[in-house]
């Protein structure tokens, strides 16, 4: 009997599942709808229904990886639960202060603070403090701890955070406070800082331990109960679950520190980049996911996808590192509106899934980016195995009273126009993630995916001179691809001024150590066996004074004035790479960081099997569609995308239609299906 | 030639993506300057911008100071010679005719060149750290003379067709105590700009020069029409008037005001100021641009249709400013103008609070003056002098939909982090937290002040410190009363407790001495007494309001050991409390009164000048 992998994402409309046989690395994909209230049910569901399909036991199934939003919606929502707050003396108003700014786009006069995640009456400061050194300066006050511990207790509230100045230099107080609630308190859930987020500024550190307790019920029961379940069901597989990082961590660990889970979605989407990019001999490769309210974009460059160390996710900073993703407001639900003064804006509004766009025809009044593409011909109105057929007539209808009307434009022109606006935004977000980090977009392919990502892929492409668009066959399920091609990573980070000519480099190279150590142990804990872990170092540096870092890369050096020497180099450089100048000034490290990985039972993608078709045997319908770089509506070939052979070329105008998106190739560039059914798009001149 | 004469009309759509190139560039290279700037003002507390000009140097897009960047550096390199690559520095507030408003405010022009000819200009400016002067940071209370304030730059050509002028580069940064810095600085600011200048130019190259030129100038127009008619929708005809008081100037006990005078006549509005006090012999004195004060006004009214681009189109709601030369807001060179945000500041909130005598209330109440310290130390091993230079929050006016907003400092800028101060500096911040009853009650309650602890940990050094409302809180509207004072006490607690001139400097302190500081509120919004109980009780829990504010201010009686409202004593004590004060007026500080001649009476009898 064949082993299986199982990798499941839950998403807001359907749970993504696909079943790989590890023996001839089959994969079977299945999709059933979510269950927002408890998704367990949804993945439970899905779980049974894709092994009955196929007729596998449970027990085949050796590894489970999952991608859950249950922190990213517990955080973004604003849902999670009471939480405790112990704090160092003097600083009970960290997070209502925060960094005393607004956010730099608001109007301050018509800004409202948002609520925190813990209220002032539930944080509570101790006597203790430490140097920037870690140098003790007052000691701990157990007796005050204790107190806090029982004040928690008597009202209920179950998980508390501790977060004390400096304590990323010296956490002993830390953790001696979290002995000190047990002992009081045994049933709590404790967060420290120097175990979520063991680096500088004092707002940012408590707020990411804040979050992490804050989703830490919700997530540990979640996981729990799906564990449980599992075993229920005679799945005696391993569990893990996709971090914000690209990497998979066990469920376990997951628990311990949910807020590592805030971008579990996205992420996996990006890790399926990766493959899709290393299977078509990509370099470099910008993914871009569109789905329906959101757009997330992520640059890989030579395979590897950037980290950003200061993410937000809603309005809270979350400081670890997390893929560097940039999410815009703009998606298929988002509104298309003209402002009182005649200004045509589209987003961040959104019709979401309820009511959603007019063509849905279920109330939505608002015409959006999907009812555009519907007026241009771009989407079917019978969805390919889709429920219901889309009302063409009220999308037109729509656009035209709100749009082309006050604005005397043609209604096909100002449908254009919405997808120009809402691909201009886009644009935006790619250049933030590449021009902005020193890359140019021209050199980077676009990897497309999500409901609507292939769809406007190739006016993107246009819009930064890029050469190259590639659709996977299942845009939809990107992200569950992902987890099944994601390894096993953590990081570990700790602030550590090194400032020249006084480096030391006996004192950072115990650093790194003590966090290999670290890595080593959960390794073997994840149940990797020696030989396959992988550690690598980095370092934030920066020149004295300036306020950002950049993180480079320490490879797997030993530390010495040697190996200082040539990180400082390379930091010149990047600089020079990134912002136009370097300097001839002192250079600091600020954060030394690690990356430990190894790989548990990751696969390949696999190949298209024989007996398909040639573009001419796949045709499937014609309809009329809407160019603007033709000026207006041309004929075009419908194919069938499932029954495309590889090899198969198309050339543009065309639309490929699959189980779960619409693949636009747009005149001037034609289409090529690879082995793994990947259309690999470029002009044609 | 213009476009409005070629009148070329360029659809919605175009428009639309010309004002999101603009909105991508701007922040594109405002993340530049942070992610690379040197000084902590810069890069921790964001004191910078990028804005875009158009041919005429109007503003395309940006912060809308109403200013004319452009003219001063016209004045001495004619448009003719300029050239591709160039890029001009200033910082002089004079020659700029308050363009600047003050000097460490380093500004950096870029011409863009498309097809042979400038169609438009970039700038980026910053906060800078100090350009010598007569203290480390260059500006400062004590301050008399715009040379105390550190180097001036005429403008000049720092970069010609691309090559450094580095002769002028090594005077500016010889006479900086902080040479690194300056110089860390100036190349982000000069990258930022050539970056700008980059994006614009792709800009013009996407959509073609005449439709871009068009397109640009459409906005303005477009912003314009916007001010106009709502600022001719909200104020009605007649003359309203407001007076606002600085505590003083810094080197004086006296205190300043300012007089604004808005009239309306048929579709005219005008602002006169004339009868404002004569400039400060201290810095605060606020060198107003021709634009300025009509932009601040243009500013509130933009909130109306946030998609149109805020550009020089603000500055059409009003239609004449009439300033006298020799007063506060028009001083006669070589006043100090260091501290000018304190008086600017207040005329920000002077706009509302002209609005809210013509629209019975309906607009926020006064904000408190951001607040900055000095914190100098002296490294007793090489006999150099540190600076921090600290930006506090302070409270925020209640809205008529929210309460103020707590612990701001003014829009986006941050603080910084106490474990950075340390980490940085001898210094130990002990105590950052929400100043209790400092947010001035009313139905929506004003922002809190906050509090800050900082001792010094160096042998010795000095501090200077701007904060204002000390002697003159902000007020509250309709009903709404005034926020809380500022204070600064040295060694709170202590046998050596000592109390601090708000607004001085060459204070002395040794190690271990504490500073703190308490930052004033923001005026409350409509009657106290009409505060939903449980939101009291909230800020009560929450520490932003005390129990016995909450019976006095409020009348809302908390019992102080199970923090549970008594509701029928409440009832009781705000009948009893209401009938005692009478029916409220307009503004309230100090006392409730409803002009601005009300209050001048009451302010020259009890706060002698």
């Amino acid at each position: 009997m064949d082993d299986y992998s199982v990798a499941v994402d839950v998403g807001g409309t359907f749970t993504d599942i696909v079943l790989c046989n590890l023996t001839t690395n089959e994969q079977m994909v299945h999709k059933t709808p979510s269950t927002p209230d408890d998704p367990s049910t949804g993945f439970l569901t899905g779980l049974r229904e894709v092994l009955s399909a196929n007729s596998v036991e449970a027990s085949q199934v050796k590894h489970v990886f999952h991608g859950t939003t249950i922190a990213t919606n517990a955080i973004l929502e604003n849902k999670g639960s009471p939480v405790g707050l112990v704090v160092s003396d003097g600083f009970k108003f960290v997070l209502e202060i925060g960094r005393h700014g607004t956010p730099r786009q608001v109007n301050p006069q018509s800004w409202v603070k948002p609520d925190r995640p813990v209220r002032p009456r539930d944080i509570v400061e101790v006597p203790e403090r430490a140097g920037f050194g870690g140098e003790i300066l007052t000691p701990l006050d157990e007796q005050a701890v204790r107190h806090a511990a029982r004040k928690f207790r008597a009202d209920e509230i179950t998980s508390i955070a501790v977060s004390f100045i400096h304590s990323y230099s010296n956490s002993d107080h830390e953790n001696r406070a979290r002995e000190l609630i047990l002992e009081e308190y045994p049933s709590a859930q404790v967060s420290l800082s120097s175990e979520v987020l063991a680096v500088f500024r004092e707002y940012e550190r408590t707020m990411t331990t804040v979050l992490n307790a804050y989703v830490m019920p919700r997530v540990s029961s979640y996981i729990g109960n799906l564990e449980n379940s599992l075993r229920a069901n005679s799945v005696d597989s391993s569990f893990s679950i996709m971090k914000s990082n690209g990497g998979m961590i066990g469920a376990e660990i997951a628990m311990r520190q949910p807020v590592h889970t805030a971008l579990s979605g996205p992420a996996a989407g990006v890790m399926a980049t990766l493959q899709i990019a290393k299977n078509t001999s990509v370099k470099n490769s910008i993914s871009f996911d569109m789905g329906g309210t959101s757009t997330d974009v992520a640059l890989l460059q030579d395979g590897n996808p950037t980290l950003n160390l200061a993410g937000r996710l809603g309005t809270w900073p979350i400081q670890l590192p997390m893929l560097d993703i940039a999410t815009i407001g703009c998606g298929g639900g988002s509104i298309a509106n003209v402002s009182p003064y005649g200004s045509l804006t589209v987003g961040p509004a959104s019709a979401g899934s309820v009511p959603g766009p007019v063509c849905y025809g279920k109330g939505g009044t608002a015409p959006t980016v999907t009812d555009a593409n519907i007026v241009l011909g771009r989407i079917n109105t019978q969805i390919a195995g889709g429920s219901l057929p889309l009302d063409a007539d009220a999308a037109t209808k729509a656009v035209q009273e709100k749009i082309a009307g006050p604005l005397n434009m043609d209604v096909h022109a100002a449908a254009s126009g919405i997808l120009s606006i809402a691909n201009n935004t886009m644009v935006g977000a790619i250049r933030n993630v590449s021009v902005e980090r020193g890359h140019d977009p021209r050199e980077f392919a676009l990897v497309a995916y999500g409901g609507a990502g292939p769809m406007h892929a190739i006016d993107v492409a246009n819009l930064l001179g890029i050469n190259q668009v590639v659709a996977p066959l299942h845009p939809g399920i990107a992200s569950a691809y992902g987890l099944l091609v994601a390894e096993l990573k953590n990081d570990y980070a700790r602030t550590s001024l090194q400032t020249p000519p006084d480096y030391d480099p006996n004192g950072m190279e115990r650093i790194y150590s003590e966090m290999e150590s670290e890595g080593r142990a959960w390794l073997a804990e994840e149940g990797v066996p020696t030989d396959a872990h992988v550690f690598s170092r980095w370092a934030d540096v920066r020149y004295e004074h300036q306020g950002s870092e950049v993180t480079v890369d320490f490879g797997s050096k030993k530390v010495t004035k040697e190996t200082i020497d040539e990180v400082v180099k390379g930091f010149h450089a990047l600089h020079e790479q990134l912002y136009g100048f370097s300097l001839d000034q002192p250079v600091e490290f600020v954060t030394l960081r690690m990356t430990a990985s190894g790989d548990v039972g990751s696969v390949e993608m696999p190949k298209r099997p024989d007996n398909l078709v040639t573009p001419e045997k796949a045709i499937a319908s014609q309809r009329p569609v809407f160019f603007d770089e033709a000026g207006g509506f041309v004929d075009c070939n419908i194919y069938d995308r499932d029954l495309l052979a590889p090899g198969s070329s198309i050339d543009g105008p065309a639309i490929l239609e699959g189980m779960d998106s619409t693949v636009l190739i747009n005149p001037g560039w034609a289409g090529k299906i690879d082995e793994y059914g990947n259309c690999i798009m470029r002009p044609t001149k | 030639m213009t476009s409005t004469d070629n009148k070329l009309v360029v659809d919605p759509v175009t428009r639309q993506l010309i004002r999101g190139s603009l909105r991508a560039a701007r922040l594109e290279c405002e993340l530049l300057i942070e992610r690379t700037a040197m000084s902590a003002f810069i890069r921790e507390k964001k004191d910078y911008q990028v804005n875009f000009l158009d041919r005429n140097g109007h503003e395309l897009f940006g912060d809308a100071m109403g200013s004319d960047m452009l003219g001063c550096v016209w004045d001495f390199y004619p448009v003719e010679g300029m050239a591709p690559g160039d890029l001009y520095w200033y910082n002089d507030p004079y020659m700029s005719k308050g363009s600047v408003t003050h000097t460490p405010d380093m500004t950096f022009l870029a011409p863009v060149f498309f097809e042979g000819e400038p169609v438009a200009y970039c700038h980026s400016f910053a906060h800078f750290w100090d350009l010598g002067g007569s203290r480390p940071g260059s500006i400062g209370p004590a301050n008399t003379e715009i040379f105390h304030d550190g180097t001036l730059v005429p403008p000049i050509k720092i970069v010609d067709q691309g090559k450094l002028n580095d002769e002028a580069y090594r005077i500016i940064l010889r006479n900086s105590r902080y040479p690194d810095l300056l110089e860390g600085d100036t190349r982000a600011l000069m990258a930022a700009a050539k970056r700008a200048q980059e994006r614009l130019l792709e800009m013009f190259a996407r959509f073609g020069k005449e439709t871009t030129l068009a397109a640009l100038d459409a906005d303005q127009v477009d912003t314009a029409k916007m001010v106009r008619e709502k600022s001719r929708e909200i104020i009605p005809q007649g003359s309203f008037s407001v007076r606002d008081y600085m505590d003083h100037a810094g080197v004086s006990d006296r205190w300043y005001s300012y007089h604004v005078k808005l009239t309306r006549e048929g579709d005219r509005i005008t602002l006169d100021a004339t009868a404002s006090d004569d400039q400060a012999d201290g810095s605060i004195n606020f060198l107003a641009s021709d634009g300025a004060l009509a932009a601040y006004f243009g500013q509130y009214f933009h909130q109306y249709d946030t998609s149109l681009l805020s550009n020089h189109g603000l500055v059409s709601a009003i239609d004449d400013v009439q300033l006298r030369q020799g007063s506060i807001l028009q001083p006669d060179w070589p006043a100090a103008l260091g501290c000018r945000a304190h008086t600017f500041t207040k005329l920000k909130s002077s706009v509302r609070a002209l609005l809210a005598e013509a629209t019975d209330g309906k607009v926020m109440a006064g904000s408190a003056v951001y607040v900055i310290a000095y914190w100098r130390m002296k490294d007793s091993e090489t006999n150099s002098w540190l600076l921090c230079t600290d930006g506090i929050a302070v409270g925020h006016g209640a809205r008529p939909f929210a309460d103020g907003l707590d612990a701001i400092y003014s829009r986006h800028n941050e603080n910084y982090p106490g474990e950075f101060m340390e980490m940085e500096y001898p210094l130990r911040m002990e105590r950052y937290a929400i100043s209790m009853d400092s947010g001035g009650p009313g139905k929506l309650r004003g922002g809190c002040g906050i509090i800050r602890d900082v001792r010094i940990l160096a042998d010795e050094g000095t501090f200077g410190l701007r904060v204002e409302n000390n002697i003159f809180p902000t007020w509250g509207v309709n009903g709404g009363m005034g926020g809380g004072t500022s204070r600064v006490v040295m060694n709170p607690g202590t046998p050596q407790e000592k109390e601090i001139r708000a607004f001085s400097d060459d204070n002395i302190w040794k190690k271990g001495d504490l500073v703190r500081v308490y930052t004033a509120g923001g005026g409350g919004w409509g009657d106290p007494f009409e505060r939903e109980t449980d939101h009291v009780l909230n800020d009560v829990l929450d520490g932003f309001v005390s129990v016995a504010a909450a019976l006095e201010s409020y009348g809302v009686v908390i019992d102080s050991n199970t923090l549970v409202i008594d509701e029928r004593a409440t009832t009781a004590k705000r009948r009893e409390l209401g009938a005692s004060r009478g029916p409220t007026k307009l503004f309230h500080r100090f006392e409730y009164f409803d002009t601005a001649e009300e209050e001048l009476e009451w302010v020259e009898k009890n706060i002698p000048r």
